[in-house]
């Protein structure tokens, strides 16, 4: 009895509670045609990525443009990267879309292809906007077949981060600078037993792209720079998986199957003695008091190239043009060397705006580290054939080389998928 | 209560009402489920069934493509691998969690056990937590290379190896990890159903004598058995529709050994936006879970205790 | 235990049957706290790192117990979420869900348990298929309806497609089937309406399901972290549980502070559970059931 009671309250309760939600609930809904008020006030939608530590700059940044520009509001919402591209396309298709997406430049041509964003053609060829300040490696990554879809928003190089106090130990002086050294050092670094340690923490999935650097250097790739044809099967990228998949089964100079995530942990745990990462690692690193150095990434035998990871900034082609405006002046202001300066000194990637200098990043010095490796890092594009390529068969191909499957067939039925989505 | 005569007399007193009424009455307490199920379940169930005859794609035309989709399914290799992972999974994760479940239930519905209510509370405990949570200490457990968790079984010396990085472990460590998630679900099940069967039978029996093993397999499990056969189903559904800890663990990997069903449907209908094809995945998995589950459900009516 | 007066023909004598059942009772003891500590282990990793510093969750000699316990990830998370606001979202979403499945649930339970009518097995298996589907399936069309129903960033979007469930009406036909008969064939006998019979024999006996769906419901929403992501595109909306995931970043997993974030989202369950494990076995003594 009592407890019909409490259920029927309980129930009053929450259908007025709905009642009283459902006339205020929280926010918009991000519709493509909302308020362009009578003072021309423009709101526009914001949907990224940026969880985590990058979370606090990036909100501290947007409100800080809010404040300054008072006839427009970015109204920006921060989710986890899967739920966005799960919701992206079907907001899209509903016409619900967001206005300003950020989105990894890596899946820009899936979406470019689609038609979602409108091209920005216009605002680069525009002085106003001084996108000749922006690293060309970024602006080169927010290309799709040639027109530009994106503005960077934020760019990262690899470097080569090693652990002084492991080095010391095993008597090597410094950083590798080419391969033999480097190969070298791995195996010296590593150690089995009840306490292993590994050369170097590679990842090959769910991480920042680390093996295409290996293959670059060595004259071969996952695909020809306009990702048109596989290079799977060249001499440069077979020699460059052989060597160092030997190297990982024969010598255990890396685990096997690890994530992004896992090689940092074993880098912070001091259980890696190398790592390539991009600079959001330096803070944690710092954090977990290793005593780590930043090295270009080894020369290899036929380039000296890292890899930059770009985020760009798109706007909805379905937008009004005073939209586009709006979206292109927070573009500008993102972009300018003061804002940059902010982001990079609390974020730790690099500024996408060539004007910073090193002085101006004092506050955090391994910024300028990346800084200095900007103009060899390229960017790993897959064009729209990105999830095939690389989700669907090159990571498993990997996967599988390093459980012990012979390196050239594996490559070579590899090489035939992979030109079977980018052929057809 | 009654007199013998008036029970033999009035057979089926719901029969004597009208048909018309019978029916009206059923459908008026079913409506606001029918009209929720309706309009949430059913309109966008229907709607990805047309959706696998289509090769819709969320943008861009869409077009009737027939049975294509099946088609393209039948001589996809991954589908085949994938379904295969999937019956593994399923196969090994419903009878353990649902035998485990039902000797904790047992267990924790014993007289006279002291703290109970905590040590349920312990068990029911991974059903609470967000699975995509509770995969990172996973994670790290099944990949002692990092070492988290190494550095104590190496103190109390065990030493292992990476599961996560071996295409013949990495299954079993996502089957421990589902059936850890669910048991004390299941348990919790169980001991509802436990508490209904009437203590009077386990006294009778306790002063005929009976033992312990004649007294769950006389008593408990015969009444148990509309539980059994729920809890079995729920299980069955829920392997076969596992992917959290799978996405959060493996991604299916490595080299697709962990890859089920479902996460060809996401892969499909999320990453790829073939949402057409992933239809058609989806509702070949309903066949496959449905042929289960009626299967089940015809071995327990026949042994089910109805009053 | 011997009665007065009265001795039971072939049993052991009072004290060794005693300690018989006091060892077993210990033994069971013993295998239920390896059973719960084994299960807990993992979340007992997850308690002490939530209460680590950052700089000793990944380190070089693991302790599951640092010399150093701070509570700073816990402000950090609790001001990094807002949590009051996710709290009272997550309050309203699972108790909402929660109280319309039971009251719908159990309707359509009993009818499906108790009532004849055409078309019975027919909606009792559509309804089993409805749970058989797999939600990626359904996501996008559902996603796409509720948009046209401005229905987006909206508790009744959050609610109402969950306001029955197929599980809930699973368990309580099963729940119901099981009940013996007698009691309301008599009241039909009587010429109670079905409601009536409903609210008075049924659900007076069914505390203990009711209350146990109740919980798992309430639970299952709670938790849910991707349906008010696809719901919600403003943070505002979000619940805990998808507002955690926002810890998980790209490159960087802030491991103290999702830690501490999920053990604030678990107490108000683990304390609910109590709860309902008490009443149950309250519930059960005065139900009059034996």
């Amino acid at each position: 009895m009592r407890l019909r009671i409490i259920g029927a309250s309980l129930a009053a309760a929450t259908a007025l509670g709905l009642v009283a939600a459902g006339c205020s609930s929280g926010g918009s809904s991000g519709s493509s045609s909302s308020s362009s008020g009578s003072s021309g006030h423009v709101t526009l939608t914001y949907w990224n990525g940026f969880t985590g530590p990058d979370e606090p700059a990036v909100k501290a940044l947007v409100n800080k443009f809010n404040q300054t520009h008072k006839n427009i509001t970015i109204d920006m919402t921060i989710m986890p990267w899967d739920v966005f591209y799960e919701k992206l396309l079907p907001a899209y298709a509903a016409n619900n879309g967001p206005d300003v997406v950020a989105m990894d430049t890596q899946q820009l041509p899936q979406y470019a292809a689609k038609g979602v964003f409108a091209p920005l053609t216009s605002y680069y060829s525009s002085s106003a906007n001084d996108t000749s300040s922006l690293v060309s490696a970024a602006t080169d990554a927010t290309k799709v077949k040639g027109t530009q879809y994106a503005v960077p928003a934020n760019f990262a190089p690899l470097m080569l981060y090693w652990n002084k106090t492991l080095f010391a130990k095993a008597g090597l002086s410094g950083p590798p600078t080419n391969w033999a050294q480097w190969q070298a050092d791995a195996v010296k670094l590593t150690k089995g037993g009840s306490s292993p340690q590994y050369g170097i923490a590679l990842a090959e999935n769910n991480t920042i792209a680390m093996w295409p650097i290996l293959l670059w250097e060595n004259g071969g790739g996952v695909t020809n720079p306009d990702a048109t044809k596989s290079m799977l099967s060249d001499p440069g990228t077979i020699s460059a998986v052989d060597q160092w998949s030997k190297l990982v089964i024969k010598n255990g100079i890396a685990p096997k199957n690890i994530t992004g995530a896992e090689a940092d942990s074993l880098f912070t745990a001091q259980k890696a003695a190398m790592e390539m990462n991009g600079p959001w690692a330096t803070t944690g690193y710092q954090t977990a008091k290793v005593d780590f150095g930043l090295a270009p990434i080894p020369a290899g035998p036929k380039k000296s190239v890292t890899l930059a990871d770009v985020v760009g900034m798109s706007v909805n082609a379905k937008d009004s043009s005073a939209k586009q405006a709006a979206a292109e002046t927070f573009f500008t202001w993102w972009n300018t060397a003061s804002s940059q300066t902010y982001y990079a000194v609390h974020t730790g990637f690099v500024p996408t705006n060539t004007g910073v200098t090193a002085a101006d990043l004092k506050a955090n010095p391994d910024v300028a580290d990346f800084q200095s490796v900007s103009k060899s890092a390229q960017a790993y594009e897959l064009g729209t054939q990105y999830t095939n390529v690389e989700t669907n068969t090159w990571e498993p191909a990997i996967e599988k080389i390093l459980q012990g499957s012979p390196v050239t067939s594996t490559l070579s039925a590899a090489n035939t998928q992979v030109n079977s989505y980018l052929g057809g | 209560m009654r007199p013998a005569g008036l029970v033999a007399r009035i057979k089926d007193p719901f029969a004597t009402r009208s048909r018309r009424r019978r029916i009206l009455v059923a459908y008026t307490f079913m409506l606001p489920s029918l009209i929720v199920l309706a309009v949430f379940m059913f309109y966008p169930l229907i709607r990805a069934a047309i959706l696998s005859f289509t090769n819709y794609s969320v943008f861009g035309v869409t077009r009737y493509v027939g049975l294509s989709n099946y088609i393209t399914l039948f001589h996809n290799s991954q589908f085949w691998g994938d379904l295969v992972n999937t019956v593994y999974y399923a196969g090994v994760t419903t009878p353990v969690s649902v035998a485990l479940a039902l000797a904790l239930a047992l267990l924790l519905n014993r007289r006279g056990l002291p703290a109970r209510g905590v040590l349920r509370a312990a068990i029911f405990l991974p059903a609470v937590v967000s699975l995509a949570v509770a995969a990172i200490p996973f994670r790290l457990m099944f990949t002692p290379s990092i070492g988290l968790i190494t550095y104590w079984l190496g103190a109390v010396g065990v030493h292992s190896t990476d599961w996560l990085d071996s295409t013949t472990l990495a299954m079993p460590a996502v089957i421990i990890v589902g059936i850890w998630k669910n048991v004390g679900f299941y348990m919790v099940i169980y001991i509802a159903g436990l508490q209904t069967i009437p203590k009077e039978f386990y006294e009778a029996a306790r002063i005929d004598g009976a033992s312990t093993w004649r007294r769950f397999r006389n008593i408990t499990w015969p009444l148990l058995s509309n539980t059994t056969m729920f809890v079995t189903i729920i299980a069955l559904i829920a392997s076969f529709q596992a992917f959290d800890q799978i996405f959060v663990m493996t991604q299916g990997g490595p080299a697709f050994s962990t890859e089920t069903l479902v996460m060809l449907i996401y892969r499909q209908g999320f990453q790829q936006f073939q949402l057409g094809y992933a239809s058609a995945i989806g509702y070949i998995l309903v066949l496959i879970i449905l042929l289960f589950s009626l299967f089940q459900m015809r071995y327990f009516n026949r042994r089910a205790i109805r009053y | 235990m011997a009665r007065a007066g009265v001795s039971p023909p072939a049993r052991p004598s009072a004290p060794r049957a005693r300690r018989r059942r006091i060892l077993g009772t210990g033994w069971a003891l013993a295998v239920a706290i390896a059973a719960a500590l084994i299960i807990v282990f993992p979340l007992l990793w997850m308690f002490t790192t939530s209460i680590k510093p950052e700089s000793e969750i990944i380190s070089a000699h693991p302790g599951l117990f640092s010399a150093t316990v701070t509570g700073s990830n816990y402000v950090q998370a609790w001001h990094a979420i807002d949590f009051p606001r996710l709290f009272m979202n997550t309050v309203i979403f699972a108790g909402g869900v929660t109280i319309l499945s039971l009251t719908f649930d159990s309707l359509t339970a009993y009818a499906l348990a108790r009532l004849d009518f055409p078309g019975k097995n027919v909606i009792f298996v559509l309804v089993l298929i409805t749970l058989m589907l797999p939600f990626q399936v359904n996501l996008i069309p559902l996603f796409l309806l509720l948009t046209k129903l401005h229905w987006i960033n909206t508790y009744q979007g959050l609610i109402l497609p969950r306001a029955t469930n197929a599980f809930g009406i699973f368990f309580l036909r099963q729940f119901f089937l099981s009940i013996p008969k007698e009691l309301e064939d008599a009241a039909r006998v009587d010429g109670a309406s079905e409601f009536k019979i409903y609210r008075t024999v049924i659900l007076r006996m069914s505390v203990p399901a009711l209350l146990t769906l109740g919980l798992f419901h309430f639970m299952y929403n709670w938790n849910d972290l991707l349906w008010p992501l696809i719901v919600s595109t403003n943070a505002s909306m979000y619940t805990l549980s998808s507002g955690l995931a926002l810890f998980l970043g790209q490159h960087v997993i802030q491991y103290g502070l999702i830690m501490a974030g999920s053990v604030l989202a678990i107490v108000p369950m683990v304390i609910a559970f109590l709860v309902i494990q008490r009443r149950f076995v309250e519930s059960i003594a005065t139900s009059g059931l034996r």
